[in-house]
């Protein structure tokens, strides 16, 4: 019952905070926009417009830079000192940082979710008709082994500024490798091996192929893969979260 | 009188330095216990492993019949914590924040409605309950700060140093506080560096040094236990006349200072001592102008013991 509290305290303290709503609503649908008009030219548009597929991919993106906003609601100093006091709660300590990274995934999920809705049916983007919950699914999937991977690094870095230097810059590596911004060749040997290192690949891979092909081949294997990388992170928290040094 | 926390043999090591080397100690029910030392005595680590925050390398604690290293939940249930540094949320109004600290011990419904509220009369904050802490000033804040911890109804708050630059108004209002819940029989553990807070509110304390206990006992069992000299002033008229040695010779006298027109005369407690001192001033010609005299401090108690001042 404490760990729900805590959760719903830290929803509405995520909700209160405009420039984390924001972030996360205006953000991507501006650079949709943006995206789909500059790259208009680039598409046919008989398949797939620029604004088809910046509708999806920049969703990939947000839910990939989550990140942010997982640290900023462990570790932001103003947050951190009210934080600190929960500790003092009997609750096990896996739940002061299971917490924020349900919170922050429950935030997310209900502003992209939304955004993903709102795309499909009032600017008629395609997110694969009736699969976009399938879609939803995987974007939702990729948020929360986001939202896992900050948590851990700020267990690890125990430091808001270096989880924020150090966390976006890995899933900027993967966000790269993904070819959501420059289409990527994937022939040559040692760029297939970090195209395969890239969670989000799988996620745009898999989504384009759900919504253009009604195709599912990938769709459970990225979901495992997501999984099993976020449980890695939980488990890295497990054994790095320190409620002394969170609490100094 | 039964003991709430029962601390044996207690050790804690950071890498390199020993925290806490030892220590054993026993909280009674009811009592306002003051733990008293400068910076780096051990008073904030003894705190933090009490409050379950910090782990322990040796020894046992008992708190409410609970074994403290197992029965974690059961035993922070019971415990109230005021930090050190503020642990309140500045963008959630007072009432928002007392509501949330005490909804996590699982208070809820009417009675969650009632502490919130008695916790805030209680540090005279309901009338701001609707303000954000962001707005209130530093005494308002360690107030509110204190008003986080009890809302859940503990039998014992521990407090570390809860004054910490405030205003004079706000001290006295925190430490008439603690004397309130006393009075309703809760354990207060309360670590500071100021001596007057501890004299105001402790009914007995601990001193500690570099990790030890060097005392324990009320005010008068430490005077007791360490010198319990009385200091005399005298201001005089023609003090360059009197021999100091005079009465350096009277028995109990330890010291004598004598600088231009003040005569400092330490005894070691007696009142029959200071007939015998005037007596000799005024036979060899001094003419008493003022006279002070000043017993031994906790203050004192503390430098006689450690030969460091608390707030070094």
């Amino acid at each position: 019952m404490s760990f729900v509290n805590i959760v719903k305290f830290d929803l509405k303290n995520i909700f209160k905070t405009p420039m984390l709503v924001i972030v996360n609503t205006l953000e991507p649908l501006v650079l949709y926009i943006i995206l789909g008009v500059i790259m208009k030219n680039k598409f046919s548009n008989k398949i797939m417009s620029s604004f088809d597929f910046y509708a999806v991919t920049t969703l990939i993106i947000s839910a990939t830079m989550i990140v942010m906003t997982t640290s900023n609601i462990f570790l932001d100093e103003k947050v951190k000192r009210g934080n600190r006091r929960v500790v003092y709660a009997p609750i096990s300590k896996g739940q002061v940082y299971l917490s924020k990274l349900v919170s922050t995934f429950i935030f997310a999920i209900i502003l992209f979710d939304i955004l993903a809705f709102i795309e499909q049916y009032i600017f008629k983007c395609n997110f694969g008709g009736k699969n976009i919950i399938f879609v939803i699914i995987l974007i939702d999937a990729l948020t929360f082994f986001a939202c896992s991977l900050s948590t851990a690094g700020c267990c690890i870095l125990k430091n808001e500024d270096k989880v924020n230097s150090i966390i976006p810059l890995i899933t900027s590596v993967f966000l790269f490798f993904s070819g959501i911004f420059v289409p990527l060749g994937t022939d040559s040997g040692i760029m297939k091996v970090f195209f395969s290192l890239s969670p989000v690949r799988y996620v745009t891979e898999c989504s384009m192929q759900i919504i253009y092909d009604n195709n599912f081949a990938l769709f459970y294997k990225t979901i495992i893969m997501l999984m099993i990388l976020s449980i890695i992170c939980i488990l890295i928290c497990k054994f790095t979260f320190k409620v002394e040094e969170y609490v100094r | 009188m039964k003991d709430v926390i029962i601390v044996k043999n207690l050790k804690k090591n950071y890498i390199g330095r020993q925290a806490v080397k030892g220590i054993s100690f026993e909280v009674h029910k009811g009592e306002v216990l003051g733990l008293l030392g400068p910076n780096g005595a051990g008073k904030s680590t003894t705190i933090n492993i009490l409050a379950n925050v910090l782990s322990y390398d040796g020894g046992t604690i008992e708190v409410l019949g609970h074994d403290l290293s197992r029965e974690t939940k059961a035993i922070k249930k019971e415990m109230g914590i005021i930090p050190q540094d503020l642990a309140i949320y500045e963008e959630l109004s007072a009432e928002e924040n007392v509501r949330f600290f005490a909804s996590i011990y699982n208070i809820k419904g009417k009675e969650l409605d009632k502490n919130v509220k008695k916790a805030l009369e209680s540090v005279e904050l309901y009338d701001r309950r609707n303000d954000k802490p962001k707005t209130f000033s530093g005494g308002m804040k360690r107030r509110l700060n204190i008003a986080c911890g009890i809302a859940h109804n503990p039998q014992i708050i521990i407090m570390d140093e809860p004054t910490v630059g405030i205003d004079p108004q706000s001290r006295n209002h925190i430490l008439e506080f603690i004397k309130t819940l006393k009075a309703k029989g809760i354990t207060v553990i309360y670590s500071t560096h100021y001596m007057e807070e501890i004299e105001a509110v402790a009914d007995r304390m601990i001193v500690m040094n570099e990790g030890k206990i060097i005392a324990e006992g009320t005010k008068e069992d430490l005077l007791k236990k360490v010198n319990n000299d009385v200091t005399y002033t005298f201001v005089l008229t023609n003090l360059d006349k009197l021999d100091e040695n005079l009465i350096l010779n009277l028995d109990k006298v330890k010291k004598v200072n004598k600088t231009e027109d003040l005569l400092e005369v330490v005894v070691s407690e007696t009142e029959d001592d200071i007939n015998e001192i005037v007596s000799l001033i005024l036979t060899n010609n001094c003419k008493i102008q003022n006279m002070n005299r000043k017993e031994s401090s906790l203050e004192d108690i503390f430098l006689d013991l450690t030969g460091r001042s608390l707030r070094d």
